[in-house]
């Protein structure tokens, strides 16, 4: 049906424009909007960009801050704790009425020689 | 067709930025000829373009068992021009004698031949516009042209016949330059 018809050439002299660039950002514009992504994903993939001498500059400035920070905040050394050595049995004091020797007075009680 | 347009396809859907561009640079210039060759109007056919993409993503019904991408597209962007070329018959009452204005010889003398051919093409009855379009411009084969209509090999045919006859007529003088 096409081959060798004069009137094939002559319907390809109808040459068809280019739609312009404007449509293109329409199209864009309108898919965007169509796939609105959710704040959180939004706010997932946010991006900042920060040029190096601004970071360098930022970290330098920051740094001390951190270091003093951390040194203000490190606990004072705690009293060691003497600790049994075995896994032995514990033995725990009642102190309830318990009432000190006058003046420190001390009796010495021989052995066998305690009686209540 | 190009094997990965389902797959760019579901993936614009799912939001893909990077696939929808590919599609759409894909089809973007045949599509926006032939809703051009159409409308015959530059505003009307960037409108086209546009709802067309929109109504694809928006998740108009597209089934790869039935046909390719690219005829499903052509028909979505058919009847979209169909749609604004009977609005603007609606809105304009009066319409050009076409027929009358076409006298090939006075604009062999006036107008350039692409003008010629382009008010020859525009003059045909939307169907056998649409076809001659794009059979002979977008290169869609009988079968791809019978589903962006929506109608039969056969009528595809007969409309096809009939207006290469209308144009040869109309044409005349510019063939016979030719020959």
């Amino acid at each position: 049906m096409k081959e060798h018809d004069p009137l094939n050439s002559v319907l390809r002299e109808w040459k068809a424009p280019e739609p312009s660039s404007a449509v293109d950002a329409r199209v864009r514009a309108a898919y965007r909007s169509m796939h609105r992504p959710s704040l959180w994903r939004r706010i997932w993939s946010a991006q900042v960009t920060v040029p190096v001498p601004v970071l360098a500059a930022a970290l330098l400035l920051l740094a001390p801050v951190l270091w003093l920070q951390f040194r203000s905040q490190t606990p004072a050394p705690q009293p060691a704790t003497v600790t049994p050595a075995g896994t032995g049995y514990m033995t725990r004091i009642e102190t309830a009425g318990f009432k000190p020797l006058p003046d420190g007075a001390t009796r010495v009680i021989r052995s066998g020689g305690w009686k209540q | 067709m190009p094997d990965d347009d389902l797959r760019l396809l579901k993936e614009a859907r799912h939001g893909d930025e990077s696939s929808f561009l590919i599609l759409y640079r894909r089809y973007r210039m045949p599509l926006f000829r032939f809703a051009w060759r159409l409308t015959g109007s530059t505003a009307a056919a960037e409108d086209v373009l546009q709802e067309c993409f929109l109504a694809l993503i928006e998740g108009a019904r597209f089934d790869a068992d039935r046909g390719s991408l690219r005829a499903y597209l052509f028909g979505i962007a058919r009847n979209l021009a169909l749609k604004r070329i009977r609005l603007a018959e609606r809105e304009s009452e009066e319409l050009e004698d076409t027929e009358a204005d076409l006298n090939p010889l006075e604009n062999l003398l006036s107008a350039e031949r692409s003008e010629v051919v382009a008010r020859a093409v525009v003059a045909l009855p939307p169907f056998q516009r649409e076809v001659i379009v794009l059979f002979e411009y977008e290169e869609l084969s009988l079968e791809e042209i019978a589903e962006v209509a929506g109608t039969e090999v056969g009528a595809v045919k007969a409309r096809l016949h009939r207006a290469r006859e209308t144009l040869r007529r109309r044409l005349a003088p510019l063939i016979a330059a030719r020959a």
